[in-house]
């Protein structure tokens, strides 16, 4: 699927499926999942729990664990440099380049996303170091060289030396044996001290982008230390440690309780802004989606049944999932609920053809045998569904 | 409150405990006749002839709270009473046991706690992998086998090639003659510090069937421990944020898991090992291995009063410290706890 331009996507999602093999048998978490995101839009993905969301946001970074497998589709992302790449294609070391440093991700439980036994100024200088080490070496390599040519003593003058070729070993990524010992003789590591100072500069300037107050504290924190709000900021603050071009939010705010839930979505809506970032924001919740995203994709048991802006979802839902999913939305208008019927569909044996088939009210004999595919039946506005272009059809 | 603070806490938090103990000792002490008890008051054979003097000096016959603080006196001035076993004072009785046991438990100690960690890691990375099987094979089969009879079946494949006791006859000559200096007790560290390296290829053969026993059980009960603390933390989301910060798999699982993971497994690996420096009765009979544990056993075989109330005590020193220890350890492992 194409909607725009491929120059304006900077990810493309194409028929990606992820299969998990269990003891209960092969659990066909996405089924082909296609979807775009736009150059600085946040696209929100709706959808119940268990129908592959979270899947989706981990197949980005390649982050599914065993027994989860990608078995088919591409993940086109567009490099800082414009070149698009497959990341699928990537070796284990081209993928981790890309991790936290261009597509980074905030998590559902922030809780338990950061290590107990760590600072979080630890965690924040890791993060840092893990992509920017190589910058930081060089400005302390021209410190030093300066430092040289104002020193006298000639021990401290081959001190110095030694330590600027152990510096050009590590941007180098020389890991031999000799350069770890090395580099951790007293003397001569002075320059890690140095990196350590310039990384723990940087996280302070990162937990105040992040409106945390008491910067300095926060820093020395463990992470028990911190309120659920303060974990959240402290691992936004880490995901854009590297200036990324996509951040995956995976329910980041669903923890915590509402107030601080939209302060959260105002700091991810003015970060958007000031590190030009792209969003795709995972979550259950409507009521967030309507508040944060550009487009929406509804997402229902490992496929995407329609995507279109986040007005056209709420005014002309398409898809008799988008329709029964606003409907069950809350609110004080109404006086009864209305849930959606039926369960969740079994991911080792769905159903036939469309897999809402089973609790769709417009179902028909046809929707049991053959799955339809996504059709742009609207501009912009995409939709799998037999239905939802007769407009006679519509529950409404 | 700092970890230093802690510690000073913990240990003044001992003295009420060690009470606590001598309590639970003297009440043990105090099933037996006067005369009976009259040994754990002597100091030398001699004294042991007149027990009616010493029931007399030490009023025996007195009423109980009397006796405790008579007998507690003695205790804090380090008599024990006179062991009738090794026909000298309990408390020289087991100094002089003493680091045969520890020498043991430092021997048997690495061959727990290195390939416990190790292979319970290992194992978690490679789950279901080889390494994985072979691991979780020996875990089974180490963690089912009795010490006793583990001990009897090396004994009976062994004999001959590896020797039982602590040392041979010709070492034990050259440690009684005037060249050799005893700095430790410990055969082995005296044996490099006398420069005889012989001596000590010749105490660590001793050592070797014993220590193989004593861990393999502990080894493998850890190795399991080690494994399933592993595995739930790779589970953990705090591994997918750190994978997701673009950090290599070894980070990851050195730093960020395995950091984790050792909590609970180094409290269980500590009592382990306190285990080990408490004398492992068995083994030591096992392999006619003279520590404070055959000790023990042949004192209690004779009803030797003094001498099993003074291993008592010791044991009950030893648990304490180690606690003292694991709770240490805790506290530095995870900044959670609060102290």
């Amino acid at each position: 699927m194409s909607v725009n331009a491929p120059n304006d996507n900077v990810l493309e999602l194409k028929g990606l499926k992820v299969r998990f093999d269990t003891y209960e048998g092969l659990v066909k978490a996405l089924e082909g999942v296609n979807f775009n995101i736009k150059s600085k839009e946040t696209f929100g993905i709706v959808g119940e729990t268990g129908c592959g969301k979270s899947v989706t946001a981990k197949s980005i970074m390649r982050l599914i664990s065993s027994p989860g497998k990608i078995t088919d589709g591409e993940i086109l992302f567009k490099r800082e440099n414009n070149g698009v790449i497959d990341i699928l294609e990537l070796s284990d070391k081209e993928v981790r380049e890309i991790r936290g440093d261009e597509i980074s991700m905030i998590f559902q439980e922030p809780g338990e996303a950061l290590n107990p036994v760590y600072t979080t100024g630890y965690q924040l200088k890791e993060a840092i170091l893990s992509h920017q080490s190589n910058e930081f070496l060089k400005e302390i390599k021209n410190e030093i060289e300066r430092e040289i040519e104002e020193e006298d003593s000639y021990i401290k003058k081959k001190l110095l030396n030694t330590q600027i070729k152990l510096i050009k070993r590590n941007i180098k990524k020389e890991d031999s044996r000799l350069t770890k010992y090395l580099s951790k003789i007293p003397l001569i590591n002075g320059y890690k001290d140095k990196l350590s100072e310039k990384a723990k500069e940087k996280a302070i300037n990162l937990l105040e982008d992040v409106e945390l107050s008491e910067p300095e504290e926060i820093y020395k924190n463990y992470p028990h230390e911190l309120s659920g709000g303060q974990k959240q900021r402290v691992i936004i603050a880490m995901a854009l440690s590297s200036e990324p071009t996509l951040l995956t939010a995976d329910e980041p705010t669903s923890s915590l309780d509402v107030s601080i839930q939209s302060k959260i979505l105002s700091l991810l809506d003015e970060l958007k802004e000031e590190h030009n970032l792209s969003i795709l924001y995972i979550t259950h919740n409507l009521g967030v989606v309507a508040q944060i995203c550009d487009r929406v994709g509804v997402m229902y048991s490992g496929r995407i049944v329609e995507i279109a802006n986040v007005n056209d979802i709420f005014e002309n839902p398409l898809h008799p999932y988008t329709i029964s999913l606003i409907e069950a939305i809350p609110s004080s208008e109404k006086e009864e609920l209305n849930p959606i019927g039926g369960v969740v569909p079994n991911l080792v044996n769905p159903p036939s053809g469309c897999r809402f088939h089973p609790r769709c009210p417009r179902a028909n004999e046809r929707c049991k045998k053959k799955r339809p595919s996504l059709k742009e039946l609207e501009k912009d506005h995409w939709v799998e569904c037999y239905h939802s272009g007769d407009k006679d059809g519509e529950l409404n | 409150m700092d970890l230093r603070d802690y510690i000073i806490r913990r240990l003044l938090l001992l003295i009420p405990v060690l009470f606590g103990i001598t309590l639970l000792i003297f009440a043990v002490l105090m099933l037996f006749s006067p005369s009976q008890r009259a040994a754990v008051y002597a100091t030398s054979p001699k004294a042991l002839k007149n027990i009616d003097v010493i029931i007399q000096k030490y009023g025996l016959n007195e009423p109980i709270y009397v006796q405790y603080f008579t007998w507690l006196k003695q205790v804090l001035s380090g008599n024990l009473g006179f062991s009738q076993i090794a026909s000298r004072p309990v408390l020289e009785a087991i100094l002089d046991k003493l680091p045969a046991t520890f020498e043991l438990a430092l021997f048997s100690a690495p061959l727990i706690l290195i390939p416990g960690f190790y292979l319970g890691t290992v194992a978690a990375t490679h789950k279901d992998k080889l390494v994985d099987q072979f691991s979780r094979v020996l875990a089974i089969v180490g963690w089912s086998l009795p010490t006793f009879w583990l001990g009897l079946i090396l004994l009976m494949f062994f004999s001959g090639i590896l020797p039982t006791g602590r040392l041979s006859n010709q070492a034990v000559l050259l440690k009684q003659s005037e060249a050799f200096t005893v700095y430790t007790g410990m055969n082995t560290v005296d044996a490099l510090l006398n420069g005889k390296f012989w001596m000590f290829f010749d105490a660590v053969q001793h050592l070797i069937l014993p220590a193989v026993t004593l861990a393999v059980v502990s080894m493998a009960a850890l190795m399991r421990i080690m494994r399933s603390s592993m595995l739930e933390e790779l589970r953990a989301k705090y591994v997918t944020t750190a994978r997701a910060k673009g950090l290599k798999e070894e980070t990851v699982i050195n730093k960020h898991a395995r950091r984790n993971a050792l909590i609970s497994p180094v409290t269980t690996a500590t009592w382990m090992v306190a285990l080990l420096f408490n004398g492992v009765a068995v083994v030591e009979i096992i392999f006619n291995y003279k520590g404070i544990g055959w000790l023990f056993i042949r004192s209690a075989q004779q009803l030797d009063i003094a001498t099993v109330l003074g291993f008592s005590l010791f044991n009950g020193l030893i648990i304490m410290l180690f606690n003292l220890l694991a709770d240490i350890l805790y506290a530095y492992l995870d900044p959670r706890i609060n102290y």
